[in-house]
């Protein structure tokens, strides 16, 4: 008997969830289940592939995973292959982990459903399993809705030059795709302006350095979203005071710096645009209104006005929020939220959420972090309070599907890292489950 | 990289600081000058994480300073105040650890880990017995 505990997903919430557990709990018994063969969730499928810096927290995690008091069952589909009851008749405690990555939103405007979703092309380029594909070979000028750090990702990929991409881990399928590609110029809309940009300041910066591109904005539509409002907002005309302040004036002088003309030489060209709501898409061009900002300071809104024109648009990309799905009908979810119930990361009984799967899909992996270990605290208490009971080992007997242990995850990882160094890339991944349970299982 | 250099650079002289937990405990450890402190962290045990292993690229190596350590530090780069920007609980001596190397002015000085950000439990925590 042991106090076991069951982490759904294998992302960086669940990471740091086995490295909290261990840390308070040292002989705890861990069993993490991930519905990929592969773990690391949003590290491989979500960061860019010219983000190689903050991948090195995989280095970590994978000294954590081959601590004694801990099992990698991948390929297993919390809400299909195991159900949330009976994980928690059989775990002492059960941490669901498994993000916030599923699905996306919609954009709602006529011709809205012809847009591809930022999301879509993310798993494409880092070689997610069961992809649609993608070609550029027809577009020149693309369109993103939305001005977050996922639209900075994907048009800095999409404006990078091939020999850039080259030694990444960009999935080969999309490398192809994108030497054929013909994509000159990006625009990055925002509906409202450059105070209340949603990108952070470090994806601006990185964007802007990035050999090839030229990036600018627009001096008129910098001087639309400059209400009373919005400079308050910032603190422009004084000294920050907290945080928020501080990084919003920071973002906005990064902004306010970049040039309003083009360099002419360079390969592309990507316009950060403020100011401006789509109305409505046809297959080749877009139609836009100008916004006001109406309403109160930081809860500003941008209402569209009359003035409204075309832009053309070969490639329409909405980047406007990932979103939640209720992974098993007992896990109880806030269809609104999309975020699954809880109260400072208890769910109900000896069940917990943690990561995006508790906070939605915001902020960055330090975020992340920070909100397991509240999760870890909550359920410590738990323990304090006798409220979790010791188990048995009975996991093997009850799950039926083939998964992966860690150690076979790490022959994909070799088999990848392989591959890669062949070809002079980070690493070559591979892209379909039944080759990674091929390697794994061999 | 800059782990490495950090490493490369450390000498063999050292002094002994203070580490402070987010509940004023403090762990009396030996620097060696010239190593960072997130590697005096992690040679020490402290739970201070670095999730990017030093390239910039995470914040959670976040360390807050003493008022005049933090006067006397070099100015933290454009990319280290864009991190910053994104560190949770942010104070105006807020550093990151993978950027700042021990030197001698950081003789029995004290290194605050941010309050809100390590678990609230005891490390070893034993739960009581069913
Ligand atoms: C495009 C993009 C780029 C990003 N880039 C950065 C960056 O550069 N730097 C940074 O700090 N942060 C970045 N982030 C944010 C960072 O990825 C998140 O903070 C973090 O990944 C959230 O961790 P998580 O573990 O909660 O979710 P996830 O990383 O999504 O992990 C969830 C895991 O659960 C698994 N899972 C889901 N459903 C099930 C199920 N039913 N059964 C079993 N397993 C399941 C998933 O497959 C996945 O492996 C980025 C996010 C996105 C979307
Ligand atoms: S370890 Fe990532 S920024 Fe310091």
């Amino acid at each position: 008997m042991a106090l076991r505990f069951a982490v759904v997903g294998s992302g960086p919430a669940g990471f740091f969830t086995l490295k909290s557990l261990i840390r308070a709990l040292p002989d705890c018994k861990v069993d993490m289940f991930e519905r990929w063969p592969v773990p690391f969730g949003l590290i491989r499928y979500g960061v860019a592939p010219d983000h190689g810096d903050i991948k090195n927290i995989i280095k970590d995690f994978t000294e954590l995973a081959r601590c004694d008091n801990f099992r990698y069952f991948g390929n297993v589909f919390v809400g299909k292959d195991i159900d949330y009851l009976t994980l928690s008749q059989i775990y002492s405690g059960i941490i669901y982990a498994h993000g916030a990555a599923s699905a996306d939103k919609e954009l709602k405007i006529p011709g809205g459903e012809k847009s591809k979703s930022a999301r879509q092309i993310v798993e494409w380029y880092n070689g997610m399993p069961n992809c649609e594909d993608f070609d550029f070979s027809k577009v020149e000028k693309v369109g993103i809705i939305g001005n977050g750090n996922v639209a900075m990702d994907v048009a800095r990929v999409l404006g990078s030059s091939i020999e850039r991409l080259q030694p990444t881990d960009v999935a080969e399928r999309a490398f192809e795709v994108f030497s054929k590609s013909k994509i000159r110029e990006i625009d990055i809309y925002g509906r409202r302006g450059p105070v209340q940009a949603a990108m952070t300041v470090k994806e601006l910066r990185y964007l802007s350095k990035v050999p090839g591109i030229s990036l600018r904005v627009l001096q008129d539509e910098i001087d639309r979203g400059l209400s009373p409002e919005s400079q308050n907002e910032a603190m422009l005309n004084s000294v920050q005071t907290n945080q928020r302040e501080r990084a919003r004036k920071r973002l906005f002088d990064l902004i306010n710096s970049l040039p309003r003309e083009h360099n002419p030489n360079a390969q592309v060209k990507i316009n950060l645009r403020f100011m401006l709501a789509p109305i409505s898409y046809t297959a080749s061009y877009l139609t836009l209104a100008r916004t006001n900002l109406q309403g109160p300071e930081l809860h500003q809104v941008a209402v569209p006005s009359d003035e409204t024109f075309k832009e053309n648009c070969d490639l329409l990309i909405r980047s406007i929020g990932y979103s939640s799905v209720q992974i098993d009908k007992n896990l109880p979810f806030d269809q609104e939220l999309g975020t699954v119930k809880n109260l400072g990361g208890k769910v109900e009984g000896n069940n917990y959420v943690t990561g995006w799967a508790r906070t939605g899909p915001f902020g960055v992996i330090d975020t992340t972090m920070r909100n397991v270990f509240q999760t870890i605290d909550t359920l410590i208490q738990d323990i304090d309070n006798n409220l979790l009971q010791y188990k048995p080992d009975s996991i093997l007997d009850i799950l039926k599907c083939r998964f992966l242990t860690f150690k076979q995850w790490e022959k994909i990882d070799q088999y990848e890292l392989n591959e890669g160094l062949k070809k002079g890339k980070a690493r070559s991944k591979i892209t379909s489950v039944d080759k990674m349970l091929e390697i794994g299982l061999s | 990289m800059l782990t490495r250099l950090g490493r490369f650079m450390s000498s063999s002289k050292t002094i002994s600081f203070f580490w402070v937990t987010h509940d004023g405990r403090e762990t009396k450890v030996e620097g060696k000058i010239g190593e960072s402190l997130l590697e005096n962290a992690h040679r020490n045990s402290i739970d201070l994480e670095g999730a990017c292993d030093g390239s910039l690229a995470c914040s959670t190596c976040h360390v807050i300073l003493s008022e005049s350590l933090y006067d006397v530090q070099p100015e933290p780069t454009a990319d280290e105040e864009d991190m910053l920007d994104l560190a949770f609980g942010l104070t105006p001596t807020s550093r990151l650890g993978c950027q700042i190397k021990i030197t001698e002015d950081m003789s029995n000085t004290r290194i605050q880990l941010p309050k809100a950000s390590v678990n609230m439990y005891v490390d070893g925590h034993k739960p009581k017995p069913h």
